[in-house]
């Protein structure tokens, strides 16, 4: 029988796998196999742009061009997509009062001081009987600044405190005959607003804020009344742990209160439907899911948050598919807890707050999905003959269990960017699957979210990379409280920062959380949406519903490279007693390939039993 | 500042332009909380701190004494002082540096 190379390509929803593999004898021969980032949405004809790339890097490693393929089989792939949406299911809204509450490293003196907010050159001009806090803008030098103060307070005039607009708290405070706390590095300082009530309070280096992050506290500074004390309360809370700190009360006439309405999401089930107030949190929401029977559909209330959330869900998916909202239904969903960061209205400092949010990854299937019109595309392309496989699953399922040590049965946990999929094949062959919603994509948002990150690529990089603290120029803490030392010095964009460690190099962060909280996010991400789906899937494709049952766990996909996802999953899954661990495809490639090298397999199995 | 400590920030100046502000340098360490003492010859010090700052000419230079003779770590030129002064400070605490 004559010797046939064969490409085997599967395109995920994040990845394009390939492998190529001499095939005509009992056991094939691999030659090479490459990835890519899928291009597109899979299933849709931009798939080819990044099918050519990959398989144009998988000839080169092989040492052979497209004439020598005699044929390409592509994956069935399974008709589901998913989406990622997210909302503040709470917001603080602060009325009747300004604010501005931060860390500058070096703020001036110590101690709580309130007074009426004036103009530092204006000072001379007010009145002595007045408790007075000085605005201080950059124009001003502090070797001034200080003068002022001082012959002024010798004048007999009542200084209390400062807001700063540059970082020279120290500088002026140290000049200072009588000390005050001084606020720097206030960048919006003209939104400062004069003549109002202010208290300024700074914390001594290693502690924080008492007065002004306490209702109480505010209440007793401004006499406010309980009805007061209500309204002010917000602010107190987003003041918990800065150490330095402004409130300056502006009565207005009129206060503008805007309650956010979070709204109920309604689950429908074959069984039964709940309708659940998103404000209970993730956690109720994936409860009431459990006991729904099969999801047909997941509904917002109509003008809430989570009603925008979901009709822009559907409105994304209807878009990548090509079908009418209207007929899009979600057939799973995952709900994770997230903190958002959201802008404080009323502060001055550029502050943000950590709201309470919700994360919502969906999966919905998909007529439109068309693998065939891909197949014939490529197939003019190349002029080679193209083939749509069998059923992913199956597949992968074949691919999988080219890893050592495993049989049938067997679970294939197959965890990409978009999906977490799973697979059992009973003793039979036979082959049970479930796509559900939720994988390194919602990771990677969440981290996003949480960290408050403007760049997604950088969220990316956390979830896949290792943290470090470059403590000296030459030494690094690691994650494990070890130290690391250098030859050569870290640059000075890294110097007193976390750092992610790529290979290629470290990566700064551009935030001042620590080492630990990174971490902290990083981990609960992964947990949250990988645990959590592996129990799920593992619960669905059991025969019996029970965990118990089944015994060996083989893990795919981009996410079970991570170096943490893993062991996590390992970690939980043996309180089931199911020996659980990442795929070693053909025993050389690791959890990838899978599909790609089932594509070849089933082919080899076609020639023998033919 | 107290001559019976040995922790401080040694500022050597050399030949100095007129366009380079000493004092804005001090000024950046001292907002940091950092001692300093200004000289003109490096041996009349022995500071416990590893930073050290040369000021020659319109320019500066901030060593660590770890690093070859010779090779800074930051420097900078008139305009930049007070990012200097403090940013040598804060190799000192520790600290990220401010390199906007």
């Amino acid at each position: 029988m004559e010797k046939e190379i064969i490409a085997g390509i599967d395109i995920g929803n994040s990845t394009t796998e390939i492998a190529i593999a001499k095939v005509g004898d009992r056991n094939p021969l691999f030659l090479s196999q490459h990835l890519v980032s899928t291009t597109g949405v899979k299933g849709t004809a931009e798939n080819i742009k990044g099918i050519v790339a990959c398989l144009d890097k998988v000839l080169e490693k092989a040492g052979i061009t497209v004439a020598d393929l005699s044929r390409i089989r592509l994956n069935d792939a399974v008709p589901v997509i998913g989406d990622l949406a997210m909302d503040l299911i709470s917001e603080t809204i602060i009325t009747e009062s300004s604010m501005i509450g931060h860390n500058p490293d070096t703020p001036g003196g110590g101690g709580l001081g309130v007074g009426e907010t004036v103009m530092i050159d204006e000072l001379p001009k007010q009145r002595r009987d007045k408790d007075l806090i000085v605005v201080v803008p950059e124009s001003f030098d502090y070797e001034w600044v200080a003068y002022m103060i001082n012959r002024c307070v010798k004048d007999g005039f009542s200084v209390k405190g400062a807001i700063i607009q540059k970082d020279d708290g120290v500088l002026v405070h140290n000049r200072l005959q009588e000390k005050i706390p001084i606020v720097d590095e206030v960048s919006f300082i003209e939104k400062v607003p004069l003549h109002k009530l202010a208290a300024v309070e700074v914390a001594l280096s290693g502690h924080v804020v008492r007065m002004l992050s306490n209702p109480y506290g505010l209440a007793t500074v401004f006499s406010l009344s309980p009805e007061e004390t209500r309204q002010i309360a917000p602010v107190a809370k987003s003041l918990v742990g800065v150490r330095s700190a402004v409130v300056i009360r502006t009565p207005q006439g009129e206060i503008v209160e805007r309650k956010i309405e979070a709204g109920n999401i309604t689950l429908v089930g074959d069984k039964d439907s709940v309708s659940i107030p998103i404000n209970d949190g993730a956690e109720r929401i994936m409860q009431a899911y459990e006991n729904i029977g099969d999801l047909i559909d997941v509904q917002g209330e109509m003008g809430t948050n989570v009603g925008g959330m979901l009709n822009g869900l559907r409105q994304d998916l209807a878009n990548m598919t090509g079908q009418y909202a209207s007929d899009i239904h979600i057939s799973d969903m995952l709900a994770v807890d997230a903190g958002i960061p959201t802008s404080i209205s009323g502060a001055m400092a550029g502050e943000i707050a950590m709201e309470q949010g919700v994360a919502l990854a969906s999966m919905v299937k998909t007529e439109k999905l068309s693998v065939h019109k891909v197949a014939d595309l490529l197939q003019q392309r190349l002029d080679v003959e193209v083939e749509v496989g069998g059923i992913e699953a199956e597949m992968a399922m074949r691919g999988a269990l080219t890893t050592p040590g495993t049989e049938q049965p067997l679970v294939i946990l197959d965890m990409g960017g978009g999906s977490t999929d799973a697979a059992v094949i009973n003793h039979k062959g036979q082959i049970t699957t479930t796509h559900l919603a939720g994988a390194g994509d919602m990771v990677t948002l969440i981290i996003k979210s949480e960290l408050a990150l403007e760049d997604i690529d950088l969220a990316e990089k956390i979830k896949k990379y290792p943290l470090g603290k470059v403590i000296s120029l030459f030494h690094m803490q690691l994650e494990d409280g070890t130290i690391s030392f250098t030859e050569t010095p870290y640059a000075p964009e890294t110097f007193g920062k976390v750092v992610i460690r790529e290979e290629s190099g470290l990566t700064p962060l551009p935030i001042r959380d620590s080492l630990e909280k990174i971490r902290h996010v990083r981990r609960e991400a992964k947990r949250k949406v990988f645990v959590t789906n592996a129990l799920r899937a593992l619960e669905k494709v059991s025969p019996t519903q029970n965990l118990r049952h089944l015994s060996f766990v083989v893990m795919l996909g981009g996410s079970a490279l991570d170096f943490e996802i893993p062991q996590m999953i390992t970690e939980e899954l043996s309180r089931f007693s199911i020996v659980a661990g990442f795929a070693n495809t053909r025993g050389t490639e690791g959890p990838r390939n899978a599909v790609a090298t089932g594509l070849i397999l089933s082919v080899t199995e076609e020639v023998t039993n033919g | 500042m107290d001559d019976h400590k040995a922790v401080f920030v040694p500022i050597i100046s050399q030949k100095v332009s007129s366009s380079i502000s000493l004092k804005e340098m001090c000024a950046g360490l001292e907002e940091e909380g950092v001692p300093y003492r200004i000289s003109a010859e490096p041996q009349e010090h022995s500071s416990s701190l590893p930073i050290s700052i040369l000021i020659k000419g319109n320019q500066f230079m901030i060593f660590h004494e770890k690093l070859p003779e010779g090779q800074s770590y930051l420097n900078g030129t008139a305009g930049l002082e007070r990012w200097g002064g403090k940013n040598a400070a804060r190799l000192v605490k520790g600290l990220p540096l401010c390199l906007e």
